[in-house]
């Protein structure tokens, strides 16, 4: 069990990254079309690829010693 | 944009926009913050108790900790813009013909309720408890006259007497 943990922790890193790809899209869309100032959208989706950007980051930078 | 959905007749302007009050939204991003916080605490909790003996070294699990542990992060943060979303798309939206108010109810359920101000019969404010009253935060409840009487609802708006005087000004105009 414990020698499939990296393959597993590697695994679930591409499942988390779809996640993220997919609320990315499901957010904007919603935001722009149902939210009522196009700035905030924006903003608010930046914020959301920053925060989740870098903490797949750093997931991927802790997978790397993940053994 | 929402605005460009609703189609506004000739004539029809929007006067207010209004979301419940943000206090609520932060209310549960603290919340949110907190979440963040607890892998640790239950971390440094387990590493020095007594009644939790660990088998294994934990130093020697650094980096699967940290993986662990960012994945967490990183469901708080999806789980706070899903909150955010909830706050930003629930919108009331006062015009010199209607009241619209558009409800977003998880991802993809949400509905969009148009109120002719001809056909409003009562409007109500509630303001209860103590944070709303000093924060000025309460419900707006209105009763449309029609085939079948309506019911128009929305809680923690802010300033909902000052909605109430717009919307009371509107119809009176």
């Amino acid at each position: 069990m414990e020698a499939q943990i990296p393959l597993l922790a590697e695994l679930f890193f591409y499942l988390a990254l779809q996640i993220v790809i997919v609320y990315a899209l499901v957010f904007g869309y919603h935001w722009f079309q149902y939210g009522t100032n196009k700035k905030h959208s924006t903003l608010a989706l930046t914020i959301f690829m920053i925060g989740a950007g870098s903490l797949l980051f750093v997931m991927f930078l802790s997978l790397q010693y993940v053994n | 944009m929402l605005i460009d959905r609703i189609n506004l007749e000739s004539g029809e302007e929007v006067l207010a926009v209004s979301r419940r009050h943000i206090f609520l939204i932060i209310l549960q991003l603290i919340g949110f913050l907190f979440l963040i916080f607890v892998p640790p605490f239950l971390l440094i909790f387990v590493s020095h108790s007594d009644v939790v003996v660990l088998t294994f070294d934990l130093a020697e699990y650094t980096a699967l900790i940290i993986y662990l542990y960012t994945v967490w992060i990183l469901s708080v943060w999806v789980l706070a813009f899903v909150a955010w979303t909830d706050y930003y798309l629930d919108i009331l939206i006062i015009t010199n013909h209607r009241l619209i108010l558009a409800n977003q109810k998880g991802f993809w359920r949400r509905s969009l309720a148009s109120f002719r101000l001809e056909r409003l019969q009562e409007i109500n404010v509630e303001i209860s408890g103590i944070l709303p009253t000093l924060l000025d935060f309460g419900s707006l409840r209105a009763e449309t006259a029609g085939h079948g009487e309506e019911e128009f609802h929305m809680d923690s708006l802010p300033d909902p007497r000052g909605l109430k005087a717009k919307i009371m000004k509107a119809v009176e105009a």
